[in-house]
């Protein structure tokens, strides 16, 4: 398909979905013309989440109040790293405001509606990559993760994600959320696109044609990681795993204390960042995250450096593990995409507020930035479900030999 | 567990007007927190568990 056609398409079908802000068609159009057919990723469109700097736009993150921000003087650097491997910008995508949610439902810029049924989130804060992923509007797109911003929407919609190990992918010209927390990653319709987008982006050995299995342990994770899912999800979960010979389980120690340590922090960086607008115009916020940016700024230091400390008490619980296993396999998000507008949902018989408990599964993991592949491995009710393929620090390498069996198999 | 008053002193510490933002969702949202760095406090944690990220090569 060509780009033309490509962006076309996006015209067409992107308003079912809300997925884009912007659409980049001359400078995608003049890229098109110059490209080197030889490159990996040659002629590839792609989009990315609007926290991202574009030379020439002001990078919004999902907000009113960076539209006055001057245009970006340069591409963030995996935006670049993209384009040398031949892929080609297409736009922008929406996002929740500043990051700060799991849902995309923006008060700015509406909500973005999973592809597979529009009533229904697409899951955030890379609401929009997913969408846009899902809806096959682009094959693959750029996303944040800090609490699972990556893997939720890959999850709710039912495309690959990536959330590198915390430090593997410059973030440079990404406007930050938590800079404690956040990551950089690729969302894709195939695990070949995100393997190699990801190795077009990252300096380390390659991951694309890594295939096999044998001689990795890998482990089911059990406890929190079932107790805080639909037995539904965990039923896929475990489906997935039989098909690898997977039968061992294993429970990450203090996974609830993990979340917590997370949480606060999020709450006291988030906050903190915004604390100039929150005095001079907080009318210009989201009111889906204002009342949680302006506590989160007067979060006392002592809880926030306290929670700084048990993420490394809770790093050092964890990763003894990995002298047992290599890879573990955990549910993404704890059921499948709420409805638009949910304010609750239930999880095994417990009711809980839907937007923030979606991360409950995720938060954990990337507290202490662990790489995780979401590989998407089936529907309920129509609507897709993921799984986290967890590995150690730096082992995206085991993350992506599961990822391909799971996909054969 | 922190209250409206407290609240309003650290909004006024931080130079927030409470005024413009919905103060018992931020008490709520703050509240919240508080009973999450409950958790916090409770973990015993040693002079290995530093605050910055350790960089090895």
């Amino acid at each position: 398909m060509s780009i033309a056609d490509a962006i076309a398409a996006i015209r067409a079908r992107d308003p079912a979905i809300n997925a884009f802000t912007s659409i980049t068609a001359d400078r995608a159009l003049a890229r098109e013309r110059a490209l080197d057919p030889a490159l990996p990723l040659a002629g590839v469109p792609f989009a990315v989440k609007n926290l991202f700097d574009v030379e020439g736009v002001p990078t919004l993150a999902g907000s009113k109040i960076n539209r006055e921000l001057p245009p970006a003087r340069a591409d963030a650097p995996v935006i670049r790293r993209l384009e040398q491997a031949g892929a080609i910008l297409v736009g922008t995508l929406n996002m929740d405001e500043y990051a700060y949610g799991f849902s995309t439902e923006n008060a700015h810029y509406g909500p973005t509606r999973n592809p597979s049924n529009p009533q229904h989130v697409a899951g955030g804060s890379s609401g929009g990559s997913a969408a846009a992923v899902a809806a096959g509007l682009v094959p693959l797109a750029l996303g944040t993760d800090t609490n699972g911003s990556i893997r939720v929407p890959a999850s709710f919609c039912g495309v690959w994600g990536l959330k590198p190990t915390f430090g593997r992918l410059d973030r440079t010209g990404v406007f930050p959320f938590v800079n404690s927390l956040d990551h950089v990653g690729p969302l894709a319709a195939t695990l070949d696109l995100l393997a190699g987008a990801y190795d077009a982006m990252h300096d380390g050995e390659p991951v694309r044609t890594l295939r096999g299995i044998d001689g990795l342990r890998i482990a089911r994770a059990v406890g929190y990681f079932e107790e805080n899912a639909e037995p539904e999800v965990c039923a896929l979960v475990s489906a997935a795993a039989e098909k690898l010979g997977v039968r061992r389980t294993i429970e990450i120690p203090e996974a609830a204390r993990g979340r917590g340590a997370a949480f606060v922090i999020t709450a006291s960086e988030g906050g903190q960042l915004h604390l100039p607008n929150l005095r001079k115009r907080p009318q210009d916020f989201d009111p889906m995250i204002i009342d949680r940016l302006v506590a989160g700024a007067l979060v006392p230091a002592a809880w926030y450096l306290q929670a700084q400390r048990v993420r490394r008490w809770f790093y050092r619980k964890v990763m003894p593990l990995f002298e047992q296993v290599d890879v573990v396999l955990a549910p993404a998000t704890p059921r499948p995409a709420q409805r638009i507008g949910q304010e609750m949902f239930s999880i095994r018989g417990r009711e809980m507020p839907a937007r923030p408990s979606a991360g409950l599964l995720t938060q954990p993991i990337s507290c202490i930035g662990l790489p995780v592949v979401c590989a998407p491995v089936g529907k309920i009710d129509g609507l897709p479900v993921g799984m986290q393929i967890i590995a150690a620090p730096w082992r995206e390498d085991h993350c992506f030999r599961v990822a391909r069996a799971i996909e054969s198999s | 567990m922190i209250g409206e008053e407290d609240l309003r002193r650290l909004a006024a510490l931080n130079g927030l007007e409470l005024g413009a933002f919905g103060l018992p969702a931020v008490l709520a949202n703050l509240q919240r927190i508080e009973q999450v760095a409950q958790l916090m406090n409770a973990v015993e944690l040693g002079p290995e568990d530093e605050l910055a990220p350790q960089w090895r090569p």
